[in-house]
């Protein structure tokens, strides 16, 4: 069968183990994994990079988040006693997105115009004033694009997990490896390309969105000086 | 001959009966090769790859933000699924996890080299013209001298991120390491041949990092001692 057939006919959409109810799966436990990564690192990243504490520790967990490759810890839980379940999942899903948010949140907030947070100190705002009208506001630009390179990279794992049984997109390119169906495999791997390619356009015009309008057009500038995620692929 | 355990036997993570058998130690180490090689060899063709495109965004400013937004894209596409779309062009030969694996480099050495000329200080520039450098003597004597630990930085980066992806590969039989660490989850979850695995593949990244760095030390020796751009 060829990937366009798989891809076109509708028998293999429906039913528990169809693309449909494959790609809800995805979705499901990706945004399930990002809402913990933004409840963890969101707060943490903001206050740490308030008081300028801590950027060695932020830093070096996202440089060592790169050496470890996402397949071994998915592989090391599956053989584990628990297995890989929702939980075991969650863990690794959100142990490699962490970091995306926490940095681009502390260096957000950290790097705020230095004069700006002066002024605001020099006018009588304290510690939340200065952070709620100051600070997060001109954090929103690297948040967002922090929070969105974590759900890309959440829906990348989650389709590896797919090769020790988790479900979700993954599912169908390791079946189709393991029965060796090349166009099934093909198939399932354009299914992913698309998810990941959605996540990305959808979370870019809400990044878009929730950027103060004068920002948007130093958005590059930002943009250069966001922490390097990790791949998306690893 | 490879064990057969279950994960409810007598299965301990850490331990080297692994490596008790010739055949083992071979293959492994015959993996760990095959997995620096693929990420030497792309991180290689990246590096070339990247310095031409980024000498083309010097000539032509208006392309940068179009790459590098190309390449976000690229670098967002899940590596298990980049790899399953190359299968029918490739089949299992290397230039499989090659292409993929540099076209995943590109993203970070393109932004290095863009951003390692950008840190050249203009006066450095104006100087290597007023000797009478040409261009292409200024960029290779003067600009890319400068530009070097910020290039060096972003191409550590790229090696470790490139190793810790090679295993999935393994979808196109050359995973490295990754294929030691599959064939023992398919060996009734042998975990010590999972985790010798995964130990090995972060060494490996380590190793690799710890290499580059020295060299890009040795590349710019003038840089502890005058602290002409930072790092």
């Amino acid at each position: 069968m060829s990937w366009w057939s798989y891809l076109t006919s509708s028998e293999n959409y429906w039913g528990s183990d169809g693309i449909l109810n494959l790609i809800r799966e995805h979705v499901a436990f990706s945004g399930f994994a990002l809402l913990i990564v933004v409840v963890i690192a969101l707060p943490l990243g903001v206050t740490l990079g308030h008081f300028h504490r801590g950027s060695v520790i932020v830093l070096g967990l996202a440089n060592l988040g790169r050496a470890v490759p996402s397949f071994g810890v998915i592989v090391i839980f599956a053989v584990s006693a628990w297995g890989l379940n929702f939980a075991t999942l969650t863990a690794t899903l959100v142990l490699f997105a962490l970091p995306q948010v926490l940095t681009n949140a502390y260096t957000g907030v950290a790097e705020a115009d230095s004069a700006t947070v002066q002024a605001a100190r020099g006018i009588g705002m304290g510690h939340w004033g200065v952070l709620w009208r100051v600070e997060l506001r001109s954090a929103v630009p690297l948040i967002a694009s922090g929070i969105r390179s974590a759900a890309v990279q959440i829906v990348a794992v989650a389709t590896i997990a797919g090769y020790a049984g988790a479900g979700g997109l993954g599912q169908i390119v390791f079946r189709a490896y393991a029965s060796n169906l090349p166009g099934e495999q093909v198939g399932g791997a354009i299914l992913v390309v698309a998810l990941a390619l959605a996540v990305q356009i959808v979370l870019g015009l809400v990044q878009r969105t929730v950027t103060p309008a004068p920002m948007r057009r130093t958005g590059l500038i930002f943009r250069n000086r966001v922490a390097l995620p990790q791949p998306a692929a690893a | 001959m490879s064990y057969v355990l279950s994960a409810s036997d007598n299965n301990p993570w850490f331990g080297l009966q692994y490596f008790q058998y010739e055949s083992q130690r071979q293959q492994y180490l015959h993996s760990a090769i095959e997995q620096v090689e693929l990420t030497v060899i792309s991180v290689a063709i990246g590096i070339v790859l990247a310095f031409a495109i980024s000498l083309v965004i010097r000539r032509f400013p208006i392309a940068e933000n179009f790459t590098i937004g190309l390449m976000d894209g690229i670098y967002s596409l899940p590596s298990i699924a980049l790899f399953s779309i190359l299968l029918p062009f490739t089949g299992l030969s290397l230039f499989g996890p090659i292409i993929g694996l540099t076209l995943y480099t590109q993203l970070i050495l393109v932004r290095g080299f863009v951003e390692g000329f950008r840190s050249v200080p203009d006066s450095a520039i104006l100087a290597a013209d007023g000797m009478g450098y040409g261009k292409i003597r200024r960029i290779a004597r003067v600009e890319l001298r400068l530009a070097m630990p910020v290039i060096i930085s972003s191409i550590r980066m790229a090696s470790v991120s490139t190793v810790a992806m090679v295993p999935v590969a393994f979808i196109l039989s050359h995973g490295g390491l990754g294929e030691i660490m599959t064939l023992g989850y398919a060996n009734n979850l042998y975990r010590q041949q999972v985790v010798d695995a995964v130990i090995g593949m972060v060494i490996l990244a380590i190793l690799l990092d710890l290499i580059i760095l020295a060299i890009g030390r040795n590349v710019t020796r003038w840089n502890r001692q005058q602290g002409l751009v930072g790092t």
